[in-house]
């Protein structure tokens, strides 16, 4: 018996799974194998560690069980009323009591869950045209209407509308993006506060905001610290806001600041500083992609194919190689998690048949690096690209993902001819077919490679 | 012990007691799947519960009853993968990535402080180091070490043979092995 048979046995062994017929042999081998019994006695305590570490997960699925079988027993109670889509009972709670309200939103948060993925049972839409509305949301956001002033602030339902002149606040973990009836949107970064004094006028209290303003839309004013930002249509502007003291990053049109008499005229990738009492004589150069990096999240949540998204994705790239940071730029994009694969992707596919060797390696190393299983596929459609690096990262990230590599190392995919690499191709082309009801992925089919792609 | 099949009939056939069994019996592995797919415990526990939900209310549009587990674990996945699409994978992969963005960090911050429940330092870092392993082997493993099952019953679920259950937790420890020792030195 050979060693690495041995270790299967010697696993099934441990998991009561062995053979009657194979025990014999396994004595044997491991009385005359130092190395195979070291591997018994580790797997041992790996088996023992891990009976205990997940032994709450087994009295969690126990509990789950019950859950689920008083959910499925005709006798379960049916949804409150106050949850009916655009019901005259959730209006009139508001009439009878702020507590009453209050309640009313906590039990729809509680079983909705706005921050976590919606089932198929999608939250009643606000039957008025709101003065706005929570668009998305990492986490809870906490509301707290104008005329309640004197009641703690609740949470807010994701598409619940939001009245003129809330003050809106995340917390640690939540990031939000809120849409003003006018067109105009508001990001807000985690640990911010806000307060939506009308639909182009909002004042910042604490915190990071991103104000949007589409092209052919009013622009909207920004109160903070004591000075104003007034934007234009098509102008993107990024405010920080703490006690005393403002910074406010251009990102696309131009803004106007006024403190006082003083205004300064700033443009994109431009910043101005309001420091006690004074504003900075002039805008200075900023990076605007890092300085409002956070907004990334933010996109993310809108889905993978949102085209803001992808763009400032593609500028991140683009400024790699360009700038004497690039870490900082390559660090953006591996935040982004397995949220920036999809821009990654379509970045790689545009751009197969140019000269943009570097960006496009560093796109194919990072989705190597944090993909989930859902992009299999593409990273087997990657191991036919024109560039050799690309192929070394996606033959890397395949192994990562699924433990094979078909009889191929990175280097052969990296500079070996296609001759070499044809049949793990063909290998991975097969696994695919067979493997790929086990990964519904985003991309079922991977189209057939020129008879000879490099 | 009534088989899946004889479960899903009874069920189909409207006594409650075909679900609640069905329910018991595979909530462990539904949660151990889920679990390997989002690396995060408490998701897992929403999704699976979605999960089984789905999968006991249309039990009538199951015609294969003894495929029953198979199918169950579809659905957990298409849950799961639902769940990852629609992009609420960052909130827990943006937190985790702050510090530390290598795989391996994603993986060591994914666990999360749910998983980080009364246990020793070696638990703790396979816990940590079962979230790097590739989904097959946390997959295998997990699903493992969730339920008192048997090589069948994992196999059932995954759609694979025991062969490859054998080999796959057989892989997986030697990869935590090689991971423990190393960190050791």
């Amino acid at each position: 018996m050979l060693c690495d048979q041995a270790q299967e046995h010697l696993n099934a062994r441990i998991d009561g799974e062995l053979p009657v017929a194979a025990a014999a042999a396994l004595e044997a081998h491991v009385a005359n194998c130092a190395s195979c019994r070291a591997v018994a006695e580790t797997l041992a305590a790996i088996d023992a560690d891990l009976r205990q570490a997940y032994a709450p997960q087994r009295a969690s699925a126990a509990q789950l069980a019950e859950r689920v079988i008083a959910q499925l027993s005709p006798a379960a109670t049916p949804a409150p009323a106050v949850l009916a889509p655009g019901g005259s009972t959730r209006r009139s709670a508001w009439g009878q009591s702020a507590l009453a309200m209050a309640a009313g939103f906590l039990l729809a948060v509680l079983i909705f869950r706005p921050w976590t993925p919606r089932g198929t049972d999608p939250l009643p839409a606000p039957q008025a045209e709101p003065f706005a509305r929570l668009a998305v949301a990492s986490g809870p956001v906490e509301i707290q209407p104008a005329a309640a002033f004197d009641m703690r602030a609740f949470l807010c339902p994701q598409d619940g509308p939001i009245e003129r002149n809330s003050i809106v606040r995340t917390g640690p973990d939540a990031r939000a993006e809120i849409a003003l009836a006018d067109g105009n949107s508001l990001r807000l970064d985690c640990n911010t506060e806000v307060t939506l004094l009308g639909p182009e006028l909002v004042k910042v209290t604490q915190g990071r905001l991103f104000g949007v303003c589409p092209p052919g839309h009013k622009g909207m004013e920004i109160l903070s610290a004591g000075c104003k930002a007034v934007t234009q249509d098509a102008a993107q502007v990024a405010v920080e806001c703490q006690p005393n003291q403002a910074r406010y990053t251009v990102c696309e049109g131009n803004i106007s600041v006024q403190a006082g008499p003083k205004s300064v005229d700033v443009g994109a990738g431009r910043q101005v500083k309001f420091v006690a009492g004074e504003l900075s004589p002039a805008p200075e150069q900023c990076d605007d992609l890092l300085e409002t990096a956070w907004v990334n999240n933010v996109l993310a949540m809108r889905g993978a194919q949102d085209p803001e998204f992808a763009e400032r994705v593609n500028r991140l790239l683009a400024s790699i190689g360009a700038a004497k940071l690039s870490l900082l730029y390559e660090d953006e994009l591996r935040r982004l998690g397995d949220a920036g694969v999809p821009p990654l992707l379509a970045y790689l596919e545009a751009t197969r048949e140019t000269p943009h060797a570097g960006p496009r390696a560093t796109a194919a190393r990072i989705v190597a690096d944090v993909a989930e299983s859902r992009w299999i596929a593409d990273l087997i459609a990657l191991l036919t690209d024109t560039s050799g690096d690309v192929r070394l990262h996606a033959a890397h990230g395949l192994e990562r993902l699924t433990g094979r590599n078909q009889g191929c190392d990175g280097q052969t995919w990296q500079s070996g001819p296609w001759s070499l690499c044809a049949e793990p191709y063909q290998k991975w082309l097969a696994w695919w077919a067979a493997n790929r009801d086990r990964y519904p992925s985003a991309r079922q089919e991977i189209p057939a490679p020129n008879s000879a792609p490099f | 012990m009534a088989s899946d099949s004889e479960l899903v009939r009874l069920a189909q056939a409207g006594q409650s007691s075909g679900y609640e069994e069905l329910a018991r019996r595979w909530s462990a592995r539904v949660l151990a799947l889920c679990h390997a797919k989002v690396r995060s415990a408490h998701t897992a526990e929403e999704l699976a519960q979605e999960a089984l939900l789905r999968g006991l209310r249309s039990l009538a549009t199951l015609h294969e009853p003894a495929k029953f587990g198979a199918w169950l674990c579809g659905i957990a996945t298409r849950c799961c993968l639902d769940w990852l699409k629609c992009g609420q994978a960052r909130q827990v992969s943006l937190d985790a990535l702050s510090e530390n963005y290598t795989f391996r960090g994603l993986a060591h911050s994914a666990a999360g402080p749910d998983d980080a429940l009364e246990r020793s330092d070696d638990q703790s870092r396979l816990v940590a180091e079962i979230a790097t392993l590739p989904e097959p082997y946390r997959e295998v493993i997990l699903m493992y070490y969730y339920d008192d099952v048997s090589y069948q019953d994992v196999a059932l679920a995954l759609g694979v043979s025991t062969a490859t259950v054998n080999a796959r937790l057989t892989k997986a420890r030697a990869l935590l092995r090689e991971r423990l020792s190393e960190m050791q030195r």
